[in-house]
């Protein structure tokens, strides 16, 4: 029976690749932001950075691969169509990882010393939610745990990520930065806080799949 | 060598399959679970095999509603290919079972023979039950399998890879169905006219239907699949399994029956179970057309060509 599957089998191997990819994607980021925030590091040449792009674009280049599998017929079309709305949605967030390390890269972005921390809290608590949602989309390829637990959890996520990028917004304005460094800052901390809001869109999506899927 | 008079016999084979396939593997095309070619081969297959193994109980029937001579077995066949060719151009769904009824009354009256009426109460009753049972059918059924699915720990792919498989075993087994059910449509007059052996008229039933599905377009089994697969694919599974059983009921009964009514029935069935409005009076307009309708045209048919029967 198994060379029915065998389609299927190559798409789920390449979905799993792509998840694995874009978990490096965000621990490179992880790592990259860490040196940037903390060392005031954001040299165009550094290596982390390079590697944030490369698993970025590694990621792209699976997510075309699963698209093209998926559109030579394989699955019925409305799984088609879910996994495909969910992959999609989900490829952004590796995209924002490499806009925001080229952003502070080539912005030549000083985190000064009062917002260090609160941005490696925004950091930390956005990763956090990208993990969630990477554990429910897991979840629903693989069964592996309850996906509407994790759903819920990234909607706490983001909720508790407004409150911080408001508040650290407010510092920075508070501040005595000049005007220029002050919206530099602020975009900074917008994109960053929009990964939660990618993987809270990543959770729209996972919902619907499970809700049509619900007999 | 086998007589003329069977042509009109396969004539009504081929319309019937070319008719009623798209009901069974539609959905199955719709959703790409089975290819176009897969699916009539398939289709095909067991349409005969349903003929041979269970077609025989239909022929009583067929041959308890009057004396067929094998002129009146030809006239019969033809009259009722005719009007399900007829209702096909003006894109009427046709059943072929109406159609056969009809003719053989058409024919009956004309010649004064007696009309066996207790033979013919039962039809009409299996006729109206048809998309009731399917409808029945539709709602256990779902109710059943959901039970199932829910109960085990099943992915996105291994949900896709049961309804896939639902497909494909539901289709076999309408295929299967719409032979043993069928088949007396076709052949049932000629066996009522002593031409032929039962099992051969199964035979040369089953493969006339088959050279129907055969004929197919590719384009018309996807505008019928998606409209069932329109529901979900849940929802569509359940249909053609529904279709499957109620038409394999009526075989075991021996009535033939129409699977575009089963169909109706069935998507009735989800309909109700999941509050939504699947049925409008266009259709239950085309319900009762093939219940008045589809043996009125059979009988004028019947009715002309007996008389240039007798011209000739």
């Amino acid at each position: 029976m198994n060379f029915l599957w065998k389609k299927e089998k190559s798409i789920i191997a390449k979905i799993e690749q792509y998840l694995q990819e874009c978990d490096t994607c965000r621990d490179r980021f992880h790592a990259c932001m860490k040196k940037m925030i903390t060392m005031n590091n954001s040299s165009a040449e550094d290596k982390l950075i390079k590697l944030v792009h490369e698993s970025e674009s590694k990621a792209d280049d699976l997510r075309r691969e699963i698209e093209y599998e998926l559109y030579n017929k394989a699955l019925i079309p409305e799984s088609r169509e879910d996994i495909l709305n969910i992959l999609e949605t989900l490829d952004v967030i590796p995209n924002t990882f490499e806009e925001i390390c080229f952003e502070m890269c080539l912005e030549k972005i000083q985190i000064s010393a009062p917002f260090k921390q609160g941005f490696l809290t925004l950091v930390e608590k956005n990763l956090h939610a990208f993990a969630l949602i990477r554990e429910a989309i897991a979840g629903l390829f693989y069964k592996k745990m309850d996906v509407m637990d994790r759903i819920h959890s990234v909607d706490q996520y983001e909720s508790e990520v407004d409150k911080i990028e408001r508040d650290l917004i407010g510092q920075v304005f508070a501040s005595d930065l000049s005007k220029a460094d002050k919206i530099l800052l602020r975009q900074i901390i917008k994109n960053i806080a929009q990964i939660s809001d990618l993987a809270q869109a990543v959770g729209d999506k996972l919902t619907i799949a499970i809700v049509k899927r619900r007999i | 060598m086998l007589p003329y008079q069977l042509l009109s016999g396969i004539y009504m084979g081929w319309a019937l399959g070319r008719n009623d396939s798209s009901n069974i593997f539609g959905p199955a095309i719709a959703s790409k679970s089975v290819k176009v070619h897969q699916a009539i081969i398939l289709c095909a297959f067991f349409v005969i095999i349903g003929s041979v193994l269970q077609g025989a109980a239909g022929f009583a029937t067929i041959g308890s509603l009057t004396n067929l001579t094998l002129t009146t077995a030809f006239i019969t066949s033809l009259a009722a290919g005719l009007t399900v060719t007829c209702m096909n151009l003006v894109k009427l769904p046709a059943s072929t079972s109406q159609a056969i009824i009809g003719a053989l009354l058409g024919v009956g009256i004309l010649k004064a023979q007696k009309i066996d009426f207790l033979s013919l109460d039962k039809v009409l009753i299996c006729w109206v039950t048809t998309p009731l049972m399917a409808a029945l059918a539709a709602y256990i059924l779902y109710k059943i399998i959901a039970l199932i699915i829910n109960a085990l720990p099943v992915n996105i792919f291994t949900q896709d890879k049961i309804i896939r498989i639902g497909f494909f075993c539901a289709g076999c087994y309408s295929a299967y169905a719409l032979g043993a059910n069928n088949v007396a449509n076709v052949t049932g007059v000629y066996v009522a006219s002593s031409l032929l052996e039962p099992w051969l008229a199964a035979l040369i039933g089953g493969v006339s239907i088959a050279l129907g599905v055969f004929s197919y377009s590719k384009k018309v089994m996807f505008t019928v699949g998606k409209r069932l697969v329109a529901l979900d694919p849940y929802s569509a599974f359940i249909t053609m399994l529904s279709i499957g059983f109620t038409v394999h009921f009526f075989a075991f009964v021996g009535v033939p029956v129409s699977i575009s009514q089963a169909v109706i029935g069935a998507v009735l069935g989800i309909g109700i179970l999941k509050g939504v409005q699947t049925i409008n009076l266009k259709i239950l307009f085309l319900v009762l057309f093939g219940w008045i309708g589809t043996p009125l045209i059979a009988i004028a048919l019947a009715f002309c060509l007996t008389y240039l029967s007798a011209i000739i």
